[in-house]
């Protein structure tokens, strides 16, 4: 038997060959990604149509991303179940991160060229579309029977996809909305006497309400206003007149807030702050630990938020509750619109997204699909069908006036940019607008200041913004 | 003429050779280690703060326009103002309280072992968790302090949503991670000489005299090495404000590590946030070539010879 000999130098040269292999594996850019093979999903007809899961030749997996949802967490998996049921061949991973979290490492593993197959999101995902890391679903939604019949939805699925992301195609399938809401303490009512809100009330009405249900020593607020991002916006879409349709603006090149109408928005957190001392200053409500601050702790009368919060945190609320649209600024203004969109987008490197297109189709376009949104209570479904059937007008757990958010979104205007949005979704309201409410409830600047204050720093902004914004596709 | 014998073949694998190869061998874990993980971030790190870069897409070179828009933003320069702040006060509170908790700690004590891991422990906690717990202590309407100032009659200040004190707060909180330094300043102590000290008291010396003659400058290596560990750490105070306040009330407490990665991960401007890396890694290595430079002055080190 012969033994053959290893020279040093062969022996270096299986070496180098070695490491080059693994450092080429550690460093092997992610597998092209696959175009969509199967047709879209075509449901026969009628509303058969909508309850029949989508047609799904592929076998894999998939994973989710979703940002944690609180209780509605729960219907994230049963959408899974539900789906891996009718589709035995796929399989879909659901990862849930912290809201924050989640962007950030979408950010990061797009980076990498391993991005999730689905994500669940809101503005959050625009630079993505831009650059063409979101899988463009207009030629899917266009031949699905079911998606492209506008009269099946309550907003419209096109208009409000290409507003959001401020892109020519559609990037992202919605499977329901969220509109602002007015939430009450019944309990503090009742106990001041007071007649509860009602759909038509402006914010005069509420104003004077709020007066009412101030206690002098500060333990009792009349009303608090949630986020001033999302507050400024409904409060600036509350002034247009009933039949103003605007055209969104993804990404401005100008900031506009130094007008009568930015007056006017400045003025109800100055005139409920400062003024009648109706709602807390910053720092009263810094005090508060708890969700939705002094209203959660049963401190506050009124609530301004989003819907999604009677789904996620106010379910368990010690006190009896109830909701009403928005108040309007004026009694010819419009009332609260179909103000924003939740989306599944698909990662244009997803390695099947057949299987993607098949689970977001079945969020959106199947009643199952659709009663589990309304079941979650996150978000309000969006087929007509389903919104408007009692299992998700009257929940169980929800108080009577819990279909205002049904109302509020079937109500006609498109989804809106409040204010200018753009490619840096928390950038301008961290550094300049949520700053500025503040110095405006606190007193320290008069409404009329703060928006040229905001125009004076957001003008020279924007502008830089539009710089670097990479061209719309 | 004799035919000359061919003369043996030297063996490639010398002694010094098979050295060094095994030598290279040896290192080699640690050298890919140090490139890979160290250097070659780096460069990467110092290329993207000459770019655009939003992590989706390819980083866009645009020269220095980081670095000048930077230098143009005033929220820059608050997060600049409040580190300082917080570091001007903090390291030498750091080095103050821990130094002195270490001479009473290094006393023969009964139940000293016990005090030592109790001020150690919460180097051993999570960041995170700490955070939460005090934003709970300072809690404005239901936090432990002022419900304890209002049993006393006091009425307690709005520690984190005033932006007047809610750095203070913060410098206070971080009293709280003294027992970090503990080990390393007992380890200074018990080296020192006893005889020094024999010496010391048969001159006459008091207490303080010992101290100051006898245990700071044999303790003075150690204070530069906790200097210059202080400053660092001081320089990148994040998890606090990060945790309690977000950098708020108005930007109160915006750190310079918190704006960077607001600038990283929340506004997705790669470029500037690594430009501010940059711009902290040399202020930091300036600070601590400065604290170098001087420390012959004040830092006993027993081989160098003087004159």
């Amino acid at each position: 038997m012969t033994r053959q000999k290893v020279t040093r130098r062969d022996f270096l040269k299986i070496g180098a060959a070695a490491g080059a292999v693994t450092l080429a594996g550690c460093a092997a850019p992610a597998a092209a990604p696959q175009q969509p093979t199967t047709a879209p999903a075509a449901p026969a007809t009628g509303a058969e149509a909508t309850t029949a899961p989508a047609a799904a030749s592929a076998a894999g997996e998939i994973e989710y991303f979703t940002y944690d949802l609180g209780p509605a967490n729960q219907s994230r998996e049963e959408m899974r179940d539900a789906f891996q049921a009718a589709n035995p061949e796929a399989t879909v991973k659901v990862t849930v991160l912290p809201y924050g979290e989640m962007f950030q490492k979408i950010a990061a593993l797009m980076a990498a060229g391993q991005p999730p197959d689905v994500m669940y999101g809101d503005f959050s995902l625009v630079r993505n579309a831009l650059e063409g890391q979101l899988l463009d679903l207009t030629s899917y939604i266009k031949a699905d029977p079911v998606l492209s019949d506008a009269n099946q939805f309550t907003t419209n699925m096109q208009d409000d996809v290409q507003a959001k992301y401020g892109t020519s195609k559609i990037v992202a399938l919605i499977m329901g909305t969220w509109v602002p809401i007015l939430y009450y303490n019944k309990d503090l009512f009742d106990a001041a006497g007071a007649a509860y809100p009602t759909d038509d009330w402006t914010w005069e009405y509420a104003r004077e309400a709020a007066k009412l249900l101030t206690k002098d020593d500060r333990s009792q607020f009349g009303v608090q206003l949630g986020t001033t991002f999302d507050n400024v916006g409904w409060m600036w879409w509350g002034q247009q007149p009933a039949d103003f349709w605007a055209t969104p603006q993804a990404f401005p090149e100008t900031s506009n807030f130094n007008n009568e109408t930015g007056v006017n928005v400045m003025k109800v957190y100055h005139d409920l702050t400062h003024v009648d001392k109706s709602a807390p200053t910053p720092d009263e409500a810094s005090g508060y630990s708890n969700y939705a601050g002094p209203f959660g702790a049963g401190k506050a009368a009124m609530y301004s938020g989003g819907d999604w919060d009677a789904g996620w945190s106010f379910r368990e609320l010690p006190f009896k509750w109830d909701m009403a649209l928005t108040p309007k600024m004026r009694k010819d203004y419009r009332p609260a619109l179909n103000t924003m969109v939740a989306t599944n987008t698909i990662a244009s490197a997803s390695k099947n997204p057949d299987i993607a297109w098949n689970f977001i189709r079945f969020i959106t376009a199947t009643e199952d699909g659709q009663k589990l949104v309304g079941k979650g209570a996150y978000e309000t479904p969006v087929l007509k069908g389903v919104a408007e059937s009692d299992e998700v007008l009257k929940p169980d757990w929800a108080p009577a006036g819990y279909s205002a958010r049904v109302k509020a979104a079937s109500l006609p205007g498109p989804m809106f940019t409040p204010y200018p949005l753009n490619i840096n979704l928390w950038e301008f309201p961290g550094k300049f607008l949520d700053p500025t409410v503040d110095n405006v409830r606190k007193g320290e600047m008069t409404p009329e200041q703060a928006v040229e204050f905001l125009d004076k720093e957001g003008q020279p902004y924007f502008a830089q913004q539009r710089k670097d914004t990479p061209p719309i596709p | 003429m004799q035919p000359s014998l061919p003369r043996p073949r030297k063996p490639w694998l010398t002694l010094r050779r098979r050295e060094a190869i095994a030598c290279a061998l040896f290192i080699a874990p640690a050298v890919i280690g140090f490139v890979l993980f160290w250097v070659t971030p780096l460069v990467v790190s110092a290329y993207i703060s000459l770019t655009d870069y939003a992590l989706a897409g390819t980083p866009r070179f645009v020269g220095l326009e980081n670095y000048r828009r930077l230098f143009d933003d005033d929220l820059f320069w608050q997060a600049v103002r409040v580190t300082l702040t917080y570091a001007l006060i903090v390291v030498p509170m750091w080095i103050i309280s821990s130094l002195t908790l270490a001479l009473i700690m290094n006393q023969k004590l009964r139940g000293v072992a016990a005090f030592r891991t109790v001020y150690y422990l919460p180097a051993v906690l999570s960041g995170v968790a700490t955070a939460m717990l005090w934003a709970w202590l300072f809690n404005y309407r239901s936090g432990l302090l002022n419900g304890l100032l209002s049993s006393l009659g006091l009425q307690g200040p709005n520690w984190l949503g005033d932006k007047n004190v809610a750095l203070f707060s913060i410098i206070l909180m971080s009293l709280w991670t003294m027992g970090w330094y503990l080990p390393i300043w007992l380890g200074g102590l018990q080296g020192i000489p006893t005889e020094l000290y024999e010496a010391a008291e048969m001159d006459g010396a008091n207490a303080w005299q010992r101290l100051f003659n006898v245990t700071l400058p044999m303790l003075s290596p150690v204070i530069l090495y906790n200097l210059v560990i202080n400053i660092i750490f001081a320089t990148q105070l994040f998890t606090e404000p990060m945790m309690m306040t977000s950098g708020g009330p108005q930007f109160a407490t915006l750190s310079y590590v918190l704006y960077l990665y607001n600038n990283a991960f929340s506004y997705l401007k790669m470029g500037q946030a690594t430009a501010m890396a940059w711009l902290l890694f040399l202020f930091t290595l300036m600070l601590s070539a400065l604290v170098f430079k001087f420390s012959p002055l004040w830092v006993y080190v027993e081989s160098e010879k003087r004159g």
